[in-house]
């Protein structure tokens, strides 16, 4: 900040400033004040180092205990698998490019239920407020369909929607559409009647208030929704998968799992929360761009 | 007017009020705690009906007090997730301004109300007293004739409110507007307004309307508060509003004290 040669330390300037400058003789020349930050930030960048140290020790030790045990035979590896059987089927799966082409075909599936459930979900959601009349007519409807378990829908859908892309989107659609409903409308409800009132004082019309306050405020519950949808999005189509497919992650996974091939199931398993990470982190980005004010309140 | 629930007897709020407020005049309603003045004020905004009673503007029977009103409470109400400039152009939106027009005109009166350079920062950003004072910049850039407020300054700290006070008085004596203005804080009714009316307990009823004439320069709430009969309206007013100053028994403060000291 100053021009003030590094080294040339005056004495009695604080303590902060000696400890930032021991740290970081870059710093020496600024004042106590903003020494502070970069130790700040060199602590959360510690801690946050310390924190994955600890997590990848776990994931080692946790891996480690399985391939001792099924090496010593204290585990069955028929029934429990290996964790280098599983790193040999991922290592194939990944060569010949199976495992790839089941999770493009389950990603396919679940981002198609995920974009259909949650616009279907937000729309009526948020519909639901400027209408109470409907809200009444519709609200045990909702319920009704919202404590179906997501499953017991799955031959009925198949046999309406055939076998292929399209049964498995309208279960992720079905799985994922009643939690985004109730998301969006949670948050229309709870729009701050004294800000709606601000906006009548103006003269808005009623489209206005909705558009202007109502759609807005929602946001933040409509993406906690969005959040929450993506595991049901997958379960969804990998139950489609499951009950009856050529194909994805869940046909995989079933194709395994009956002829007993644990390695490969858990392999797939890995894949299907890859996907899950892959979305659930995109969302957040999408939610810092959208709604750049929260990272302000949080 | 009377405002009550019939249903649920014994919550008669407002009974038989009648007040005027006249053209470019500043009308201060205090009282104690819970005597129905936000009430009263939600009943000329047109936010809730009465049980009985009519509300005129102009000669005219209304439910509200028109589309063009000002609306300022406790709470600044600054939309989170809009900028403070896009904040203050929010009634000029919902009045179909285009938008770059409404944006200058934004730009101007924030810098008016000293918020020049924060116009791209979000509420969270700014102290409770910066965020009030866009509030009352959101108020005034309607332009409206009728100003409805309700303890808008009770939140902010005693110097804060001074230096917004004065600038409300400013923003209404440039626009010859019609204030009714809620509080409880006496002086603030006296230094501010042309009229004071103090209500009484619950169900509200009017009690005394006292007509202040200070002699001073009624924007400063400084001068205001030196001006020769300030303290005698004051006292006046706090003798009506019967506020109890203490409930607690001081014999049994003493005698609690007394033990204490006997069993340390």
């Amino acid at each position: 900040m100053s021009d003030e040669p590094v080294g040339e330390t005056p004495a009695g300037r604080g303590v902060h400033f000696d400890r930032a400058a021991a740290a970081d003789p870059g710093a020496a020349a600024t004042l106590s004040v903003r020494g502070r930050k970069p130790r700040a930030q060199q602590q959360a960048r510690a801690r946050a180092v310390r924190v994955l140290l600890t997590q990848l020790a776990l994931v080692v030790a946790f891996l480690g205990v399985w391939e001792y045990g099924v090496t010593t035979g204290v585990i069955n590896a028929f029934l429990f698998g290996s964790p280098s059987g599983i790193w040999t089927f991922l290592v194939k799966g990944i060569r010949d490019g199976s495992i790839f082409h089941d999770m493009l075909v389950t990603s396919e599936e679940t981002l198609l239920g995920f974009i259909l459930g949650n616009a279907i979900g937000a729309t009526v959601g948020l519909a639901l407020w400027y209408s109470p009349f409907f809200e009444r007519v519709f609200s045990p409807f909702i319920l009704a369909l919202g404590s179906i378990p997501i499953i017991a829908l799955a031959p009925l859908v198949i046999v309406w929607a055939g076998t292929d892309l399209t049964s498995k989107v309208l279960m992720s659609t079905l799985s994922v559409v009643v939690v985004a409903l109730l998301a969006a409308f949670e948050g229309a409800r709870n729009t701050d009647p004294l800000e709606i009132n601000l906006l009548y004082s103006m003269g808005a019309t009623k489209r206005q208030v909705f558009r202007m306050v109502v759609v807005p405020s929602s946001l933040t519950y409509i993406f906690s929704g969005l959040k929450l949808t993506v595991g049901f999005a997958l379960i969804g189509a990998i139950i489609g998968e499951f009950v009856s497919s050529s194909e994805g992650l869940g046909h995989a996974i079933f194709i395994a799992g009956n002829l007993y091939n644990i390695p490969k199931v858990f392999a797939s398993l890995l894949a299907t929360i890859a996907i899950a990470l892959v979305f659930v982190t995109v969302v957040g980005r999408i939610e810092k761009l959208l709604l750049p004010w929260r990272k302000l309140t949080t | 007017m009377v405002f009550g629930d019939d249903a649920d007897q014994g919550t008669l709020v407002l009974d038989n009020v009648s007040l005027e407020v006249r053209d470019g005049e500043f009308v201060t309603v205090v009282g104690p705690s819970g005597c129905g003045k936000s009430t009263l004020l939600n009943l000329l905004s047109g936010l809730i009906a009465p049980a009985s009673g009519t509300l005129y503007l102009d000669g005219k029977e209304v439910i509200g007090a028109s589309k063009n009103y000002g609306y300022m409470l406790q709470r600044d109400l600054l939309l989170d997730w809009r900028t403070i400039l896009r904040n203050v152009t929010l009634g000029l939106e919902v009045r179909g301004v285009p938008g770059p027009k409404a944006r200058a005109l934004a730009a101007k009166y924030l810098q008016f109300y000293g918020l020049g350079g924060y116009e791209h920062k979000y509420p969270s950003e700014l102290s409770g007293g910066m965020r009030q004072r866009a509030a009352l910049a959101r108020t005034m850039i309607l332009d409206p004739n009728i100003l409805l407020l309700d303890e808008p300054f009770v939140a902010l700290d005693f110097q804060t409110k001074l230096i917004l006070e004065s600038e409300l008085a400013m923003s209404v004596a440039a626009g010859h507007r019609s204030v009714l203005f809620i509080t409880h804080d006496v002086e603030e009714a006296v230094s501010l307004s042309d009229r004071v009316v103090v209500m009484s307990k619950r169900p509200g009823r009017i009690k005394a309307v006292h007509q202040i004439n200070l002699d001073c320069d009624r924007t400063d709430p400084v001068s205001a508060r030196n001006a020769p009969k300030f303290g005698e309206y004051v006292t006046t007013i706090w003798q009506q509003l019967e506020i109890q100053t203490s409930t607690l028994d001081m014999q049994g403060l003493k005698s609690m004290r007394l033990a204490n000291e006997l069993s340390a």
